[in-house]
């Protein structure tokens, strides 16, 4: 029974929070399971340090998330118009159907290797155990005594730091199970993994049409080390999958010109930022630019920045509260220097092991040769479009803080960069492949189609530039 | 150009993934053979510590000894990565205790040593004896 409550209020709290967003089919299904399992965990962590690890408190906590998920649900039908029709853009005969039949077979062959991985390493991989799911299990075992998680005396690999979206739903489902079975964080991981692949193709079938929403889903199941990084239970896939949230419903606000997608995008934003420390960053990369690019009058940025910011709000406000009263400490900033980032010797160590990264072939086969090859012959042909260069600037942005991040560190640099770089590149990548279809991808015209303005006259708002200015 | 065209996308996209998936299949058919999974499979590294944790206090702080250093410090990294995996793998499956290393002084302590014999050096260099030994005295609880 509390099973099933439980169940239900991940299913009805991200239903009603998904209604937000003017979308449909599997791309509503992917957020409202990926809301649902972010705003579980919010509400466990705000519960458990609110009010103690009674399990009466999770118990009211899951009815609570169940009565207002259906008090939204039912105030709310249908207000969120759709983005546009995405369904056809193209007629059928131009849609090649093989990419849709190989995301089928890559799919089943990324769960059957999800499954031999995780038989093989049922605790995950080192950063699995030794930080996420060692946190669920201080959260699941430690009773009124969970704070222990924190404890300063723990060694410091632990990251006591990190914020608790993964190791809060990890800990709930071993309460609900009674178990600690290694399958339980294991699923957790390939329901962000699964939801952050539907997600893609469908974000990517919305905007560019279905064609494009299956290249996009086979790239990001064919890139070697996503499924690598989902068996090996990190959080750095639910952060991917999160920010890829993001910056779908960004990119709807602004090709669409439904800038109330907004609202759930800087909420999607924030359940990243209470994914991983990296989370933080990523946000504020994107409402950088989302004020910086040209997708509308400063007045109308400003104003869909504060949408996003107003979706963000309530989790930063956890995100800020435990940063300032339970884990103020990072081992990255705790000795920072300025001397290194001025080290011009660090610089170039660096940027000497960049290169090595992208021919990578172990982790990511010949994905980032391609994807900078397209950057650099393609895009400077093909035409300027807001969305995609909103995206593009946030992840370069991104990119370029987390370089600085690497030289300011204490670790041995190149030690750090070769342990961590991946995964801050698979954080990025399914947001960088939606990116660069936006980019590449003939934005489909015509009447009902997204970059139409018609998902605009159905919200009712007045013509934008950003329908206009799409494909400056 | 308004764009690139689906069908010179999809052959792009063909040819990388079929590099990405031989990749993946590789790892799982010849680097790691899915034929050997049960019978090379590692045990779980908390196997070493289920009898200790039986007859450890349920929560609390207990001190940590071992006979390899931990990498403890941001930025000081120790030769070999042992001594910091043999003290996560003992906190993860011990957690909620919370193990403090070199920390003598507690009611029990846990030694946690790669060679057997290093095992009542360790206690000395302490100050304390070994207690009760685990695992071939690879793990042991000591006492003052």
């Amino acid at each position: 029974m509390i099973a099933i409550l439980a169940a239900a209020a991940v299913a009805i709290s991200g239903g009603a929070l998904s209604s937000f967003a003017p979308v449909r089919g599997a791309f509503r299904a992917a957020l409202a399971l990926l809301f649902g399992l972010g705003i579980w965990s919010v509400a466990y962590a705000v519960a458990l340090f609110a009010f103690g690890a009674d399990p009466r408190v999770r118990l009211a906590k899951d009815a609570l998330l169940v009565v207002a998920g259906t008090v939204v649900l039912v105030r709310r039908p249908g207000r969120a118009p759709l983005a546009g029709d995405p369904g056809a853009p193209r007629s059928s005969s131009e849609v090649p159907r093989w990419p849709a039949y190989a995301v089928a077979a890559a799919a089943v062959l990324a769960t059957a290797f999800f499954v031999e991985h995780t038989l093989r390493h049922p605790d995950g991989g080192w950063d699995a155990w030794a930080i996420w799911n060692l946190r669920a299990r201080f959260l699941a075992r430690g009773g009124d005594g969970f704070r222990a998680a924190f404890s300063p005396e723990i060694l410091f690999w632990a990251h006591q730091d990190y914020p608790l979206l993964v190791p809060g739903a990890v800990a709930q489902a071993f309460l609900l199970a009674r178990s600690e079975s290694p399958w339980v964080p294991a699923a957790v991981s390939y329901a962000f993994a699964a939801a952050a692949v539907a997600l893609l193709g469908a974000a990517a079938r919305e905007t560019r049409g279905a064609g494009w929403g299956a290249l996009a889903a086979l790239a990001l199941l064919s890139t070697p080390c996503f499924v690598g990084f989902a068996s090996n239970q990190q959080a750095d896939v639910a952060l991917g999958a999160l920010l890829l949230a993001a910056c779908a419903l960004t990119a709807i606000a602004l090709e669409s010109g439904q800038a109330r997608a907004l609202l759930p995008a800087g909420f999607a934003a924030s359940l990243a930022a209470w994914t991983k420390n990296e989370g933080a960053l990523y946000l504020t990369c994107l409402a950088a630019a989302l004020l910086a690019t040209r997708w509308g009058p400063p007045r109308q940025r400003v104003r869909g920045l504060l949408r996003f910011g107003l979706g963000a709000l309530p989790v930063l406000a956890l995100v800020a509260w435990f940063k300032l009263r339970i884990a103020h400490e990072s081992d990255l900033f705790g000795d920072a220097s300025a001397s290194r980032i001025l080290d011009a010797s660090r610089w170039g160590e660096l940027l000497a092991a960049i290169p090595r990264r992208i021919v990578y072939f172990q982790d990511w086969g010949l994905w980032l040769v391609g994807e900078i090859a397209v950057l650099a012959i393609l895009l400077p042909r093909l035409p300027r479009r807001p969305a995609a260069r909103a995206m593009g600037m946030a992840i370069a942005l991104a990119l370029a803080v987390t370089m600085a991040v690497y030289v300011l560190q204490p670790h041995p640099l190149l030690w750090f960069f070769r342990a961590s770089i991946d995964r801050v590149l698979i954080q990025l990548w399914p947001s960088a492949l939606l990116a660069t279809v936006l980019a590449l991808a003939p934005q489909p015209g015509g009447r009902g189609s997204p970059s139409s303005g018609a998902g605009l006259d159905a919200a009712g708002a007045s013509p934008s530039p950003q329908t206009r200015a799409n494909d400056r | 150009m308004t764009g690139v065209p689906l069908r010179t996308a999809a052959r792009a996209v063909a040819l990388l993934a079929a590099v990405g998936v031989a990749r993946e299949a590789y790892f799982h058919l010849v680097s790691e053979p899915v034929w050997h999974l049960f019978d090379r499979r590692e045990p779980r590294a908390q196997e070493r510590y289920l009898a200790v944790r039986a007859v450890l206090p349920a929560a609390g702080r207990v001190g940590y000894v071992s006979d390899e250093p931990v990498s403890a410090r941001p930025g000081a990294l120790e030769s070999d990565e042992w001594g910091t995996w043999l003290y996560q793998s003992a906190q993860y499956a011990l957690a909620p205790i919370v193990l403090v290393i070199g920390e003598a002084r507690t009611e029990v302590v846990l030694a946690n040593v790669k060679e057997p014999d290093r095992l009542e050096v360790v206690a000395r260099a302490h100050g304390l004896r070994v207690e009760r030994r685990f695992e071939g005295g690879r793990v042991a609880l000591l006492r003052r």
